[in-house]
């Protein structure tokens, strides 16, 4: 970096975004002082930052609707792995999926066990539904037949366990994007299934994504629910709303 | 204060959830220039941070966390629109959709013009471009969030902003940004 003009792009760049240390800054303020054609080089850069901003400055997202007003109780935290056990499903690796420099997960591996065994970080399944009162609120978010068979399964489960043993239980299901189409009258894989869980537990309820459903009518297509079948203003509001009150939070 | 509270700790998490919405929505609609899709994007980002949080050990990571998932939101969306078979191959190919006055909103002519020329950068540069100049991730963050080597990660911004310096920096065009910073 003895030159101005070897001042390789990435260097600019780096100096312009600040990425630089303080060594390698004060040598490009140095060049600069003596390099008019270097000044402007990194005024253009600048001015090109500035544009990037300039350009999505006013874009925001459309405020989501507020909560009546429950007081929130504490905020149950729990592991992938007793996630996965809950409901009998494999968690997914640490997030993201694919990355190659995260830290090590909390729970390598999603124990297999029944339910009743599943020991992970953070406590137990009972620990849980002790904490969360008994309250579940499983999210389905896509509509693959298999996987939102195992998904009622795993809900079933948890409602027959809790029916046995005389404990209390909530169970909300929350489906958006693809797996609203578990919920629509037309498409749904599981029509009867639904119909017969609703009939024999009426402590589960279905809910549709307000948002996903306004998505679909813009797009032309009718959607009608399910009988029984509610309406949030969205899914991340209806989590957001039940993990505010202490429910345990599932995501298939 | 401690990011990580910022999202997962003690504070209200609607109060969490709406601190980090408008980043991720800014972001994703400048990948995608759809405001319907960056809804849903950072929808999912936010609901698959939440069903996560208790796997975040590193408050330091945070940003770039959140950031990685929206990318991860973006790239099942591509694939399930099947538009090509091999993903990583889009990083060099994908332009976004056009903006347009109609589905934006924005009237001044700059927003429109730096918005098309981000449009044209292909996905790879774009989403590098917007991390750091929107939402001022550190080098090493867009690396941890794109999932790929800090070399590239300098690479691709310096390709994208030798783009729009040759679509965007001319005086006429500079004295519509230098306008349009001195009103707000």
């Amino acid at each position: 970096m003895n030159e101005p003009r070897h001042l390789s792009e990435e260097m600019r760049s780096a100096f312009v975004d600040g990425q630089l240390d303080a060594r390698e800054s004060a040598a490009i303020l140095e060049h600069m002082g003596n390099d008019s054609r270097l000044r402007d080089d990194v005024c253009r850069a600048r001015l090109v930052k500035e544009m990037v901003r300039a350009g999505y400055r006013d874009v925001e997202p459309k405020p989501i609707a507020r909560p009546s007003g429950r007081r929130p109780a504490a905020v149950a935290l729990v592991a992938a792995g007793l996630i996965a056990a809950l409901l009998g499903w494999q968690a997914g690796a640490w997030v993201p999926e694919r990355h190659a420099t995260a830290p090590a997960p909390a729970t390598a591996q999603a124990p297999a066990e029944p339910v009743t065994q599943a020991v992970v970080a953070g406590g137990t399944l009972d620990d849980a539904l002790l904490n969360s009162a008994g309250r579940v609120l499983v999210h389905i978010s896509s509509s693959g037949r298999e996987k939102v068979g195992a998904a009622l399964d795993g809900i079933e489960g948890l409602l027959l366990d809790a029916q046995a043993s005389g404990r209390p239980i909530s169970v909300e299901v929350i489906a958006n994007i693809g797996g609203i189409d578990l919920l629509r009258a037309d498409v749904s894989t599981h029509p009867d299934r639904i119909a017969s869980l609703r009939a024999a537990y009426p402590e589960l309820t279905f809910i549709a994504c307000g948002q996903t459903i306004a998505r679909l009518r813009e797009r032309g297509t009718e959607v009608h629910l399910l009988p029984g079948v509610r309406v949030a203003t969205s899914a991340l509001d209806q989590v957001v709303r039940r993990l505010h009150e202490g429910w345990l939070y599932v995501r298939s | 204060m401690d990011l990580r509270n910022l999202l997962f700790g003690v504070d209200p998490l609607r109060q969490q959830v709406e601190h980090w919405r408008p980043a991720l929505y800014r972001v994703a609609y400048s990948w995608c220039h759809d405001r319907a899709l960056a809804d849903d994007l950072v929808q999912e980002t936010l609901l698959k941070a939440l069903s996560r949080r208790a796997q975040l050990r590193d408050s330091e990571r945070l940003k770039g966390w959140l950031f990685a998932i929206l990318n991860n939101a973006f790239r099942d969306h591509l694939r399930r629109l099947r538009i090509h078979e091999d993903i990583d191959e889009l990083a060099d190919e994908m332009p976004s959709a056009s903006p347009s006055p109609e589905d934006d909103r924005a009237t001044a002519e700059i927003v429109l013009r730096v918005r098309a020329a981000i449009a044209v950068l292909p996905l790879g540069q774009r989403q590098v471009l917007t991390l750091v100049d929107l939402e001022e991730l550190s080098y090493a963050e867009v690396a941890q969030a794109l999932e790929i080597p800090i070399g590239t990660v300098m690479s691709r911004l310096c390709r994208a902003r030798a783009a729009l310096r040759e679509a965007l920096t001319d005086d006429r065009v500079a004295a519509q940004v230098i306008a349009l910073g001195s009103r707000r």
